[in-house]
């Protein structure tokens, strides 16, 4: 027992220091990290089931189920088609999908969040407009449209994630920004005469690097998730590739008859997506003092 | 004449994730009725630990190992033992360092002072609730009760509120009020009126109060008795006077010193 | 009202003014990048001139700051546009179909709410507890899930398996189960976090010691006194995520086959149907916004701060 010293003994730091969560951002990449490798590894090892099809094991169910065999250990699909190995070459474009979805989302937003709060005035009134523009319009429908009019490809996408994405991280990285310039060391540099695009550059930005990495993992999440629901509505990945969410779409029309198409990527994506949320959940509490409380 | 508040050998641990930290280490203090005491200490020497122990507000995690806690004679802390939910609010009120946040922003004076008063006093009538808030508040000084019944806390002056948050605290007639650095956040004159507003409550009404602050200048305008607290051990305790004319320990002699018009 | 008041409500309706004429003006040009909408109609062998009659028909030929002006004119009086694919007024054919999704919306928001808010609440008076590290996991979880897919799942269960459901279309109580409960996964996680985030902040208030110092305990603490004063937040999420709903719960409908405006978007762009699109991103712009002065008028009834 620890006799009462210099420290702080308010109520408020006792009861912050017994309940910090000790979430760990290791514990949380590794499995991410496993998935990401098995996904991209498997393929090579060349213990995965040939990928053609086969018309005498059509829907075949998974391994472990009656009926099921182990040659196809997530079973076939109508064309007797295994499984596992779309399943597995699907996961690496949605786990691209995710990043790149995530990069381009988080750029432009970052950047116009970082413009908005340093130099405030006209020039935040305008990016303030536009982020409550696009919050103010239904994004699912904005991302149809575009996708409608433009048609299904891989670069459209991006620009409809980018275009649904940047807003949130506009928002996030706006009111860091404001909270950082308010520093103490900004009014230092600026009385030294430091040049605004060095003060940007060399001290806001790495000050926000934290939340910016934690905002991006999130972002990844959605990008998953808004894929997801546009390759299921045949309006994201059209084949012939394949991703998890357009697995989806093609399991929907065999739900009754062979569930375990839709079953396992729907589960895949969910499991991805809340190790990413907790993932950025844990980066977030550990860069933001004020968060960390919860 | 017997004792209001008698703390006996209290001692109170924080158990934290990576060690146990004393917060309390076997305190003892009495207070008689119709009389101040101070409890004096720099932050984090354990005053208000011991304030919030008397009402039963600890942290989940801070636990009485040892010691009592009686109030007229009923024991009402004490290891594995916590009455003080008979007491709160109403044999005990109680003050806090910041008045506008002490008040909920949403509700109006009247409604609060009206939630505390039948939540303790059985059977009140409408025209009663309203009758004793106004006496509170005029008791409070307060020369437009009615307006500050029906106002929310942010429609007042900072001082306005302190006297409601204090009003909030003796409408139950408690024999007990503790003050936890309830002038802290107040400028000069706004404090020097609530404690002569303090000092005239304990005579008209005969309250014991524990008023807990780190201004020993402050505790010595006000208090009849000092306790000097650090480091979660009352290291000096007596008269107001003879503790600040012939401090007995170091601590408080520093503490003293640190007062410019005292040295 | 005071001067401040009168500035603060100007500044927020001028703001919500420039939002909604931007998100208008997007969906202006999205309908105008279309392509020729006379392909569409006429298919691509049709001749010349009877396409410029068309265009003429349609008012494209005219400056396209004059068809702009036409177009906000159109939204001002509720005059969204005609349906390239269905030859009828597009607000007609919105009227249609609002009732079923607000059905669903309102079926999926209340659940969502009655599950979300104490689950929330839960989590915060139990902070660091297993309850709340349960509750909180629980909560990111459903906005994890795809919920389509959790959709697609519940049918598989209790429409195939077990045949207790039905697994789409739309009519009685019982075809409206499985699509609210879908419905509600999101709102109900975010309701959740919300709750518990807004909550923690508000129990950790002094005024909420103050209240137990003056005896004041249990259920009172915590809805009369935390959960008010939490609310607000909460209320604005709820708000929000019904404006978000209305118009783009595209892939429950979708999964559910249940005829509201998810589906008749989603007709809409398979169609190409453009005019019907930009109609129905203008609703969806307007009942946010209109929303939107919803959660500011609720906010200063809950608030007398804001007054």
């Amino acid at each position: 027992m620890r006799a009462v010293s210099h420290l702080q003994l308010d109520p408020v730091s006792v009861r912050r220091a017994s309940r910090r969560p000790r979430t760990s951002v290791f514990w949380l990449s590794l499995p991410l990290a496993v998935t990401v490798g098995l996904v991209f590894l498997l393929p090579l090892t060349g213990l995965l089931p040939d990928a053609g099809q086969n018309l005498d094991a059509t829907r075949q169910p998974p391994g472990f189920l009656d009926g099921g065999a182990w040659a196809h250990p997530l079973g076939t699909d109508k064309l007797g088609q295994d499984v596992l190995t779309q399943f597995v070459s699907a996961g690496r474009l949605t786990i691209v999908i995710g990043l790149v979805g995530a990069l381009v989302a988080i750029v432009p937003g970052t950047l116009l969040g970082v413009l908005a709060g340093y130099f405030r005035g006209w020039v935040d009134r305008v990016i303030s407009v536009l982020i409550n523009a696009q919050l103010a319009l239904p994004f699912i429908l904005v991302a149809l449209a575009i996708i409608a009019n433009r048609g299904s490809s891989l670069p459209v996408l991006f620009l409809v994630l980018a275009l649904t994405g940047w807003a949130v991280c506009a928002r996030v990285t706006r009111s860091a920004t404001l909270a950082v310039r308010e520093r103490q060391f900004v009014f230092g540099l600026r009385a030294a005469g430091a040049s605004e695009t060095r003060i940007v550059l060399r001290h806001i930005l790495p000050n926000l690097a934290g939340t910016i990495v934690a905002l991006g993992t999130l972002q990844v999440g959605t990008a998953i998730l808004v894929e997801s629901a546009l390759s299921f509505l045949g309006l994201g990945v059209v084949p012939p590739r394949a991703s998890w969410g357009s697995m989806l779409a093609s399991g929907q029309d065999e739900l009754s008859q062979a569930w375990w198409i839709a079953f396992f990527p729907g589960l895949a994506i969910t499991l991805l997506v809340l190790l990413v949320n907790l993932l950025g959940d844990a980066l977030l509490t550990h860069h933001d003092p004020r968060k960390r409380r919860r | 004449m017997s004792e209001l508040l008698t703390v006996s050998g209290l001692t109170v641990t924080a158990r934290l994730a990576a060690d146990d930290l004393r917060l309390l280490d076997a305190v003892d203090l009495e207070l008689r009725a119709g009389q101040i005491i101070g409890v004096v200490g720099e932050s984090g020497s354990g005053k208000t630990t011991l304030a919030r122990a008397v009402v039963g507000l600890l942290e989940r995690n801070v636990r009485v190992d040892q010691g009592a806690i009686t109030l007229a004679g009923q024991t009402v802390v004490a290891p594995g033992v916590d009455r003080t939910d008979r007491i709160r609010g109403s044999a005990v009120g109680m003050v806090f360092q910041d008045a506008s946040r002490s008040l909920n922003p949403l509700m109006k004076v009247r409604t609060q002072l009206a939630e505390v008063l039948r939540r303790h006093v059985r059977d009140i009538t409408r025209a009663e609730v309203e009758r004793r808030s106004v006496e509170v508040l005029a008791q409070m000084r307060i020369t437009d009760p009615t307006r500050v019944l029906d106002s929310y806390p942010h429609q007042l002056s900072g001082g306005l509120r302190q006297r409601a948050a204090i009003g909030l605290a003796v409408v139950t007639r408690p024999a007990l009020v503790i003050a936890d650095e309830c002038t802290t956040a107040l400028d000069v004159t706004t404090q020097t009126k609530v404690v002569e507003l303090f000092r005239t409550l304990v005579d008209e009404l005969g309250i014991g109060l524990l008023f807990v602050t780190h201004d020993l200048m402050l505790a010595s305008d006000l208090c009849d008795r000092i306790a000097v607290m650090s480091r979660g051990r009352v290291v000096e305790h007596g008269d107001a006077d003879q503790v600040l004319e012939q401090p007995q320990q170091e601590y408080t002699r520093r503490l003293l010193a640190a007062i410019p018009s005292w040295s | 009202m005071k001067a401040s008041t009168v500035r603060r409500v100007g500044g927020r309706l001028a703001s919500l003014f420039a939002s909604l004429l931007i998100a208008l003006s997007l969906a202006f040009v999205l309908g105008r990048l279309s392509g020729d909408p006379t392909t569409t109609i006429l298919g691509p062998m049709a001749p010349p001139e009877q396409r410029a009659a068309l265009r003429h028909e349609l008012g494209l030929d005219l400056p396209l700051v004059v068809q702009y002006l036409d177009y906000l004119k159109g939204v001002l009086t509720g005059d969204l546009g005609q349906s390239l694919q269905f030859y009828q007024s597009n607000t007609s054919m919105i009227a249609d179909r609002l009732p079923y999704t607000l059905q669903l919306v309102a079926a999926g928001m209340s659940l969502a709410l009655l599950v979300g808010v104490p689950l929330g609440v839960l989590a915060a008076t139990r902070e660091g507890t297993r309850w709340d590290r349960a509750a909180s996991t629980l909560a990111l979880l459903g906005q994890s899930v795809p919920v389509f897919w959790f959709g697609m799942m519940l049918v598989v269960l209790f429409a195939v398996k077990l045949g207790w459901l039905p697994a789409g279309q739309s009519g009685t109580p019982k075809h409206l189960v499985l699509p609210a409960l879908t419905m509600s996964v999101y709102p109900m996680a975010h309701i959740a976090r919300l709750t518990r985030a807004s909550m923690s902040e508000a129990l950790a208030e002094p005024y909420i010691d103050s209240a137990r110092a003056r005896g004041i305990a249990g259920w009172r603490i915590v809805w009369r006194h935390a959960f008010k004063n939490a609310m607000m937040p909460i209320l604005t999420i709820v708000v929000l995520q019904t404006g978000i709903l209305l118009s783009g719960a595209v892939a429950v409908e979708y999964v559910y086959s249940w005829p509201g405006l998810g589906q008749l978007a989603l007709q809409a762009i398979q169609f190409r149907d453009f005019p019907l699109v930009q109609a129905i991103v203008v609703f969806g712009a307007l009942v946010f916004v209109l929303l939107n002065l919803l959660v500011d008028l609720v906010h200063s009834i809950v608030d007398p701060r804001v007054r």
